[in-house]
């Protein structure tokens, strides 16, 4: 092999070895620096109507891993009502049994103040295992979570979304 | 002069240097997990009274072509104020994914217009890679609804969003 030849092998190496260094390291800076986003979800379709009558009484819960970032919590029913008439209901949702928002129903109509429902809150999520929960903490009458007509599939569900990083 | 000797190590050791590089930089690109995000949305601004009855079927409230890349997904129907018109009615609005009703929502009504309100659907769900239909209708209503009740000169919204994003927790 002539001089020149060994020589320019040895600088393609060199360089090959150098780019993909490069390369491989920049990624991993990329991938350790960029936000990840982590969803957890529990969801149920509901074809005929849950009906519950005492209060406080538990709806939905899931277990999450937080992340120190920033969460969006929602709850979700698809038709909140009362069965009652001049009833009336309140659900709370729960970080770790720690209240975070409330929302409230109430109408004189019964079933005919059905509505959709969502309640919804914000905030950091401090690393390690949490339990988010949803209580239905008032009720005068029975309340339908939810109510269902013609068994279309009505959907009760709690959804997590972290942005971390 | 005596020529300096080449040493093969030398080579073969570079070779399996570049060849490691190369492979660290193919495990970190293309490898690496990522969070996978998608969003997709259909807006409606509806200026002028919109009024639907289903006594000629149901009615069609949005409908689009998602490409998923496969994991979970949020489908939300917001609108901004649901309207009864009359007393003692009711309003199922469902939600279609590839023509199946996956979740409804039902809004009911004591005394008519006065009972109105915003109108929320959601499905949290997995969707497979590939595309797929989304379908919201108003299915079932006694009565006319407005979808949605607007004031002159203030448009109301009717929208669809579909969003993916995230790995599992």
């Amino acid at each position: 092999m002539s001089k020149t030849r060994y020589a320019v092998i040895l600088v393609v190496l060199a360089a090959v070895s150098g780019g993909g260094l490069g390369v491989g390291l920049a990624a991993m800076r990329r991938h350790r620096t960029s936000g990840r986003v982590y969803d957890s979800r529990v969801s149920h379709a509901f074809t005929a109507t849950r009906r519950i009558g005492l209060a406080p009484q538990a709806v939905d819960s899931i277990s999450v891993t937080g992340h120190g970032g920033t969460a969006e919590i929602e709850w979700y029913c698809g038709a909140w009502s009362s069965l009652s008439a001049r009833g009336s209901s309140a659900v709370s949702l729960l970080l770790d049994g720690r209240p975070l928002a409330d929302a409230v129903l109430g109408g004189p109509g019964g079933k005919w103040n059905a509505r959709p429902a969502v309640l919804r809150w914000m905030g950091r999520l401090a690393p390690g295992r949490h339990v988010v929960s949803v209580r239905l903490e008032r009720a005068v009458g029975v309340t339908a979570l939810p109510l269902v007509v013609d068994h279309v599939p009505v959907v009760e569900g709690l959804d997590v979304t972290e942005h971390a990083g | 002069m005596l020529a300096r000797p080449q040493p093969r190590w030398l080579l073969i050791a570079l070779a399996v240097l570049a060849l490691a590089c190369c492979d660290f930089a193919v495990v970190n690109v293309i490898h690496q997990p990522r969070t996978a995000s998608s969003f997709d949305t259909q807006l409606t601004h509806v200026a002028a009274k919109r009024r639907f009855t289903t006594n000629g079927g149901p009615v069609v409230l949005h409908r689009t072509t998602y490409d998923a890349s496969g994991g979970l997904v949020t489908i939300t129907w917001y609108d901004s104020d649901v309207e009864p018109t009359g007393a003692r009615t009711e309003a199922v609005v469902s939600l279609y994914v590839d023509g199946i009703r996956v979740a409804s929502a039902i809004k009911g009504s004591l005394t008519g217009t006065y009972d109105d309100g915003a109108g929320v659907l959601a499905w949290y769900g997995r969707l497979k890679r590939g595309r797929h239909q989304i379908l919201v209708r108003l299915d079932d209503a006694t009565g006319a609804w407005g979808l949605p009740y607007t004031d002159p000169e203030r448009p109301g919204v009717d929208e669809l969003v579909i969003r993916a994003e995230g790995n599992a927790s």
